[in-house]
């Protein structure tokens, strides 16, 4: 297997708190990969640094062969690196519909056009329906974004991420503040997308993890401490020693 | 499909308006009341200029508290071309408008790398050294302002106020229709998910800096457009309209006629020029009243006088946005 994503020497310091520390990271093309880590360890810094929101104090981002370090990140999410947000970061005011299609648009040749009704343009809404079906939310086209339920909201959250059509996604934790029930609607969809593009999910719910993931690392303090199979992590003494506890023991 | 980002305009009003507008020069004639019709150019002009920053504040979300310098360059552009005797309109309004448009794209290119208070004050101090460089243009009148000796010369009579109102009028026609097709085109739909969520919009992959400073290179250039024509409205150009106070007033107008309403520059513009006319004339204290009207439609309607009669883009939580 090729990398996809590699990340050399990654350094992020926040003042005397090194966030990122020299850090090694390959993720391989097509798998999903996670990343656990307790509180602290860095896994939003870091995701921030790959999509492009924070840029690293030292090291470098390959993306598909290029070094994408300096990129920002529209740039970034051009050549097919997007990501989703931890907090829902979606446009409330708009309608789930807008949503999609706004991220469609954006792919989608110019948008420095200036005639042209844009509601007009069926291939962005027939797109951006479909993307709609894909997340479960083709019942849900005209309700505002804001209006939407927490589930659908974190769903509508991948779907934007997802209708750039990225070759590599990034999740940050996409199941946050999902209860059980809701996390079930996500989980088959986070499923369906590794089998077509590479995942870096990072996640805080371990059941989804080692369900989901093709290989793991293991993130503590800004260094990753082990990558492996859910097995090999599993049995890993020093990821059980450092995070795990006993919490997989059963 | 139900878009909060599409704009329709309501035929009927639209029609009604445009029929008033027209009619409104010979019927101010036929009542005896010529000095009404030169008010009603005021109007249109401010009209426009009020658009021009409701493209960039109520559509593209920037605070600017500097529009006022491109409308008091649009104005000198006219005054000093013909203080050197090129009065000729159709070389000084298409000055105006590109000097209006390099000027946006200056101090947007500074300008628009901050965000917040920062963007607010820094638009202030932009729109302020402009001020102070016409004030200390001795050779072109200094705080004095520049007096034009004529209207521009157009190809028809603009020293005719009627004239000149139907000019002022197709033409602010014409710049709000391009306004309409720009908000509704692409270009307006990324502006509009700019002022929704910026960061998102750089997360799904649009250049953001790029965008943001088309719609300001296009304000603008429209609002030295309406300079120009305010010039040619005073037969001069004055510091006074490089003001800071001057950019407060066009963001009343704004505020007051409603953010993000494609008519809520046309309407604030008229309301309060309106007001402060009929308040005028009753009282010298007009300022102390008016206060107290826009404290009041700030106060029982935030979203300006628009929200009243038209299709309000619907705020999340709100019943009327959640309809299927």
């Amino acid at each position: 297997m090729t990398s996809l994503l590699e990340l050399r020497g990654l350094v992020r310091r926040y003042g005397g708190i090194v966030a990122t520390d020299h850090l090694d990271l390959a993720v391989a093309d097509g798998e999903t990969h996670a990343i656990i880590g307790p509180n602290g360890a860095g896994k939003t810094t870091l995701i921030q640094q790959i999509s492009g929101g924070l840029s690293p104090d030292e090291g470098s981002i390959v993306f598909n062969g290029q070094d994408i370090t300096a990129l920002p990140m529209n740039a970034r999410v051009g050549l097919g690196l997007a990501r989703s947000y931890q907090i829902t970061n979606i446009f409330r005011q708009c309608t789930v519909l807008d949503n999609l299609a706004l991220a469609v648009q954006a792919r989608h040749g110019s948008s420095m056009r200036f005639w042209r009704a844009a509601v007009d343009e069926s291939a962005l809404f027939d797109e951006a329906r479909a993307l709609a079906a894909r997340i479960g939310l083709d019942q849900r086209l005209d309700a505002l974004a804001g209006s939407l339920a927490h589930g659908e909201q974190r769903l509508l959250e991948v779907g934007v991420a997802l209708a750039t059509q990225p070759r590599m996604l990034l999740l940050d934790e996409p199941m946050a503040g999902m209860g059980p029930k809701e996390s079930r609607s996500l989980m088959p969809l986070i499923q369906s997308l590794g089998r077509e593009l590479t995942v870096l999910l990072v996640e805080h719910d371990m059941e989804t993890v080692f369900q989901l993931a093709d290989r793991i690392s293991v993130l503590v303090a800004g260094r990753v401490i082990a990558t492996g199979t859910p097995d090999e992590i599993r049995r890993n003494a020093e990821v059980r020693k450092a995070y795990l506890g006993d919490e997989v023991n059963a | 499909m139900h878009s909060t980002l599409h704009h329709r305009l309501s035929g009927p009003w639209i029609i009604a308006l445009l029929v008033a507008l027209l009619a409104f020069p010979p019927v101010a004639t036929w009542f005896g009341q010529e000095f009404y019709i030169s008010f009603g150019s005021r109007l249109i002009i401010f009209a426009l200029v009020a658009s021009s920053l409701n493209l960039i504040l109520g559509f593209g979300g920037m605070v600017s508290l500097g529009h006022a310098a491109f409308f008091g360059a649009g104005a000198y552009v006219v005054a000093i071309l013909m203080y050197h005797d090129m009065p000729s309109a159709w070389l000084s309004w298409p000055a105006a408008v590109l000097v209006g448009a390099v000027l946006a794209f200056l101090i947007g290119l500074v300008c628009l790398r901050t965000r917040g208070v920062y963007f607010i004050m820094i638009t202030l101090a932009f729109a302020q050294m402009t001020y102070y460089i016409f004030v200390s243009l001795r050779s072109y009148g200094g705080d004095d302002g520049l007096a034009l000796v004529q209207r521009s010369e157009l190809g028809v009579d603009l020293s005719s106020d009627t004239v000149f109102y139907y000019v002022c009028l197709a033409l602010t026609v014409a710049v709000l229709l391009f306004m309409h097709r720009l908000i509704n085109a692409r270009f307006g739909r990324v502006l509009q998910g700019i002022r929704e969520n910026e960061t998102r919009m750089q997360a799904i992959g649009y250049p953001v800096f790029r965008f943001k400073l088309a719609a300001f290179v296009i304000a603008g250039a429209i609002a030295a457009l309406g300079g120009a024509l305010f010039a040619n409205q005073n037969y001069m150009a004055s510091p006074s309209q490089l003001h800071w106070m001057q950019s407060g007033t066009l963001m009343v107008m704004v505020l007051v006629g409603g953010l993000g309403y494609f008519f809520g520059g046309v309407i604030g513009a008229v309301t309060l020029l309106v007001l402060e006319e009929i308040l005028m004339a009753y009282t010298t204290h007009w300022a102390f009243i008016m206060g107290f009207i826009l404290l009041a439609i700030v106060l029982f309607l935030p979203n300006g006088l628009a929200s009243l009669a038209l299709r309000r883009p619907a705020r999340a939580g709100s019943s009327t946005g959640d309809k299927p």
